[in-house]
């Protein structure tokens, strides 16, 4: 969890132009020791970019990255000491398992003595041992990035980079592994910065969110507040599913169905309704103070298990109680 | 603000990609531009226009060694692509037995010097052959069907690789649908086939037709009164050292050589583009017919590939062909003649220098052109420059180095300014032998080199840079192990090329070293055709051998890499 808030990373105005288009724009981030920070944005906005230039991988930028207040810029990327993990593993196919952690431990000059049992120490704690001398080709997708993580942390990385980590595996794989990367982070403590496109994977593992889009941050809060207090609709519909009504976020969760009419309640027309497991999403067409509005309802499965909710049915529901038009404010409620 | 990471690494980075391209400028760009200008110039280097074209083409000697060269060039390709698209066929489509030894036969031209072609020709059908007396007097194979022959022979194996992979994978689909409405095989392969391979053998027959007319030992050793457009070439500059008409002559080699080269790359590009929408290959069915048919045809050409190779054998340890034929050594007894500075083992040396410093210079090259990004201006031209030599005749390449490496100063096109010319010392030395060599060869291992690059992991560099790895510690220890069966693949490439080459080396050789492939030619010409066969055999003996060392090393190679190579 995160430390004491020291202060441990900070990026001012940070700007990287290809051509004429800025891949990142007047970046300013405060990063905290011991902390899990994902960077999460759609693809092409910017967050390689950013973890490329933290890492010391791209030096024509504008703005300073410091180091517990120290400009780090001109310092190159192995004198960083900063622990890298690629989307494609980058593992080096000619070497077995140990052997590409060996080949990090002896390009930071670690002393002989201490390289086996460093080896052992990561392989454990990556859950690898017992694969230690095979070759990368004859291990699957997820013990890949294992090795990946196990390698970029055998140094004891003061910060560790993780470009998409998780992104080319199935599913399942993909949520075991998700654990374990949160276990081994806590269990080091060391500072981690995720880059990752996929909302559910940044909030169910960082300590904070950084939001990015179009090659600008657009907030950055923790988890909870991030889904909860979405500051633009841009955000609020990247982390999960909105309806825009009278300029409120409002999650489709958060829409109920009821069977009577109340002072809040409104009436629509069911044009879609998918199943999803432990919900149901349904799409309403409704009219809301003479406003054509399409509604996203998700309606937890164990409730009005008696309807069917049917293309074309009519049907109720209530928006919460801050979503309320002036009208319905003098109707008193 | 613009952070300048300068470091040591930059800076040898940066280095090593200016003397790549350098070394690519130095040797292929300059020795051009030469050769351009003096086609321009007289003989004191004044600038005369197209006073040497106007000349060139007013002996009349031009007109027919130019007919000559398109009607050789013309049916040795047309013959030599229907004879590999059925060899090319048989190996992919029949079930006929035994394929990987038929392509096996089909490679062994690649091994011999072309000169062997005609010398077993003239063994066969000339002045002693021994078939000759069944054919009227007024035949005589010194001449076009004696070059027609022996290039048919020679561009063989190249139209064969090339057609083999058009052909090996195609869409099984579009023959089950012709099943289904009942279609014939012939048809099937006039209407389905033929379009599918159109740009393979638009491809087959430009290489085959720039192979042939750029050629010089078996038109030298066959052609007899008759000239092409490469012998006459030669006879400009080693006769009678008229380098300014010797020049533009050898633009004649150049432009179709580039045109096709052109085309060719066109081709090669549409033809991806017509596979890349999966195609799948289906079990082939048995079909009685079509396997009689390709396994007898398959093993004509094959007993002809053999027993034209064997023609020379044969000769060459005969006492006297075709009247002793007592079995001898002696024409393998090389120290019996004054070959003025040959030597076989100096010859295999240079081949081996060539190969090794080929290999290095090629694939470090690609290695910077495609991996790093330190230099893009420079990195980006020496990409051009390495193509170029697969546009470049062997003959104009050696044409253009004695040009530019003879002359003590160059001038500098435009001005008055004439420099002293650095490089001038290295003519007359092996060493201008192996650098013609390795830019001569250097367009396929180039090739070569980035397709296996390319499939290693673009991020490596920099993983291994967040690793305070040196690139160059990554470059040994990850990109070389990866890349070692195609190093050596290039390795033998060039070997083998730098061997049976004759076009470049025979203006660059010297009174202190003559190649084997250039005695052959002395021999030749001074009657002692079977030393000039046994020469010839001797290549390619020496070529196979090494072949079998390759083949060796590689299946030791996979071995060891077995455990984590997918390939
Ligand atoms: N080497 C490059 N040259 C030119 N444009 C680039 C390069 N690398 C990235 N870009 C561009 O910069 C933008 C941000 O890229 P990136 O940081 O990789 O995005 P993300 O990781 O968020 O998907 C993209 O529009 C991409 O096309
Ligand atoms: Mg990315």
């Amino acid at each position: 969890m995160m430390k004491a808030n020291k202060n441990l990373i900070q990026i001012e105005n940070v700007s990287k132009k290809y051509g004429n288009t800025f891949a990142l724009k007047n970046i300013n981030l405060e990063i905290f020791e011991g902390e899990f920070l994902c960077l999460l944005g759609p693809s092409g906005c910017g967050k390689s970019t950013l973890l490329r230039i933290l890492a010391g991988l791209e030096t024509n930028y504008d703005g300073k990255i410091l180091k517990n207040g120290k400009e780090i810029d001109a310092i190159e990327p192995g004198k960083r000491k900063f622990g890298m993990v690629f989307q494609s593993y980058s593992l080096f196919p000619n070497m077995s398992v140990e052997k590409n952690i060996e080949f990090a431990l002896k390009a930071f000059k670690y002393e002989k003595q201490k390289i086996n049992a460093k080896i052992e120490s990561v392989l454990e704690l990556t859950n690898l041992l017992e694969h230690r001398k095979k070759f990368p080709n004859q291990l699957s997708g997820g013990q890949q990035q294992r090795v990946a993580l196990a390698r970029a942390i055998a140094p004891e990385p003061t910060v560790l980079l993780l470009d998409e980590p998780l992104s080319a595996l199935d599913f399942k794989v993909r949520e075991e592994l998700r654990q374990q990367l949160k276990k081994i982070q806590r269990d080091i403590g060391v500072t981690t910065i995720m880059v990752t496109h996929d909302q559910e994977e940044a909030l169910s593992l960082a300590d904070r969110v950084a939001v990015m889009n179009h090659a600008e941050l657009v907030q950055i809060s923790t988890p909870e507040e991030i889904y909860r207090n979405p500051k633009s609709f841009f955000v609020a519909n990247f982390i999960g599913t909105m309806n825009n009504i009278y300029n409120k976020f409002i999650r489709p969760e958060d829409v109920k169905i009821s069977d009577k009419k109340g002072c809040n309640t409104h009436s629509g027309i069911v044009i879609s309704n998918e199943f999803r497991g432990f919900y149901r999403r349904i799409k309403l067409k409704s009219e809301i103070e003479n406003e054509k509005k399409e509604i996203i309802v998700d309606i937890p499965i164990f409730h009005h298990q008696d309807r069917s909710f049917n293309e074309g049915e009519s049907i109720h529901f209530n928006l919460p109680q801050e979503v309320v038009s002036e009208q319905i404010k003098e109707r008193i409620c | 603000m613009l952070k300048s990471n300068f470091s040591l690494q930059k800076t040898f980075l940066s280095l090593m990609i200016l003397s790549m391209f350098l070394f690519l400028f130095i040797f292929i760009a300059i020795p051009i531009i030469k050769l351009l200008l003096t086609s321009l110039s007289d003989p004191q280097g004044s600038f005369v226009g197209f006073e040497n074209f106007k000349e060139y083409f007013r002996q009349g000697e031009f007109r027919t060694s130019l007919v000559n060269s398109l009607i050789v060039s013309f049916s040795s390709s047309i013959i030599s692509i229907t004879l590999a698209l059925g060899f090319a066929f048989a190996t992919t489509r029949t079930n006929i037995k035994f394929k990987a030894v038929l392509k096996s036969i089909a490679m062994i031209p690649l091994f011999a010097p072309t000169m062997l072609y005609g010398i077993s020709l003239i063994y066969l059908f000339g002045n002693q052959g021994i078939f000759t007396k069944f054919f009227s007097d007024s035949f005589s194979i010194y001449g076009l069907w004696g070059i027609i022959i022996a290039e048919s022979f020679y561009i063989f194996p190249h139209l064969f690789l090339i057609l083999y992979v058009s052909l090996r994978s195609y869409d099984s689909s579009l023959y089950e649908a012709a099943d289904m409405m009942n279609a014939r095989g012939m048809k099937k392969f006039i209407k389905i086939t033929l379009p599918s391979i159109k740009y393979g053998l638009i491809t087959a027959f430009f290489v085959g037709f720039t192979l042939s007319l750029t050629d010089f030992g078996a038109p030298k050793i066959i052609g007899g009164r008759t000239n092409v457009l490469a012998t006459e070439v030669s006879k400009y500059i080693l006769g009678q050292q008229n380098f300014q008409i010797g020049a533009v002559a050898s633009l004649f080699l150049l432009i179709p050589a580039g045109l096709s080269f052109f085309i060719e790359n066109l081709a090669s590009k549409r033809q991806k583009a017509f596979y890349s929408h999966g195609s799948k290959n289906f079990e082939l069915r048995k079909n009685k017919f079509r396997f009689v048919f390709f396994t007898i045809f398959a093993v004509f050409i094959s007993v002809i590939i053999i027993g034209f190779l064997s023609v020379s054998i044969f000769a060459s340890v005969t006492t006297l062909w075709p009247y002793n034929l007592k079995l001898t050594l002696s024409n393998y007894d090389f120290s019996r003649f004054n070959m003025g500075g040959f030597n076989v083992w100096k010859t295999i040396i240079v081949a081996l220098v060539s190969a090794f410093f080929g290999s290095i210079i090629c694939f470090t090259n690609a290695y910077l052109i495609q991996k790093e990004k330190a230099l893009l201006p420079f990195q980006k031209a020496s990409r051009l420059l390495s193509m170029i030599p697969m546009a470049l005749p062997g003959l104009v390449l050696g044409i253009s180095y004695i040009l530019f490496f003879n002359s003590p100063t160059l001038s500098i096109p435009f001005t008055n300014i004439k420099i002293p010319n650095a490089l001038a010392f290295l003519y007359g030395t092996p060493v201008i032998i192996v650098i013609a060599n390795i830019v001569h060869f250097y367009s396929v291992p180039y090739l070569t080199s980035t397709s296996a690059l390319k499939k290693i992991d673009s991020n490596f560099q920099a993983a291994a840079q967040t690793m305070n790895a040196s690139k160059l510690t990554v470059f040994f220890k990850v990109f070389i192990p990866i890349s070692l069966p195609s190093l050596l693949e290039i390795f033998v490439y060039f070997f083998t090329n730098s061997m049976v080459t004759i076009s470049a080396v025979i203006f660059l050789y010297t009174a202190n070293f003559k190649p084997m492939s250039v005695a052959i030619i002395g021999m030749e010409e001074s009657g002692n055709i079977a030393v000039a066969a046994a020469l010839s055999v001797s290549i390619v003996f020496i070529n196979i051998f090494a072949r079998l060392i390759y083949i060796g090393l590689t299946r030791l190679l996979n071995i060891k890499r077995k455990k984590w190579d997918k390939f």
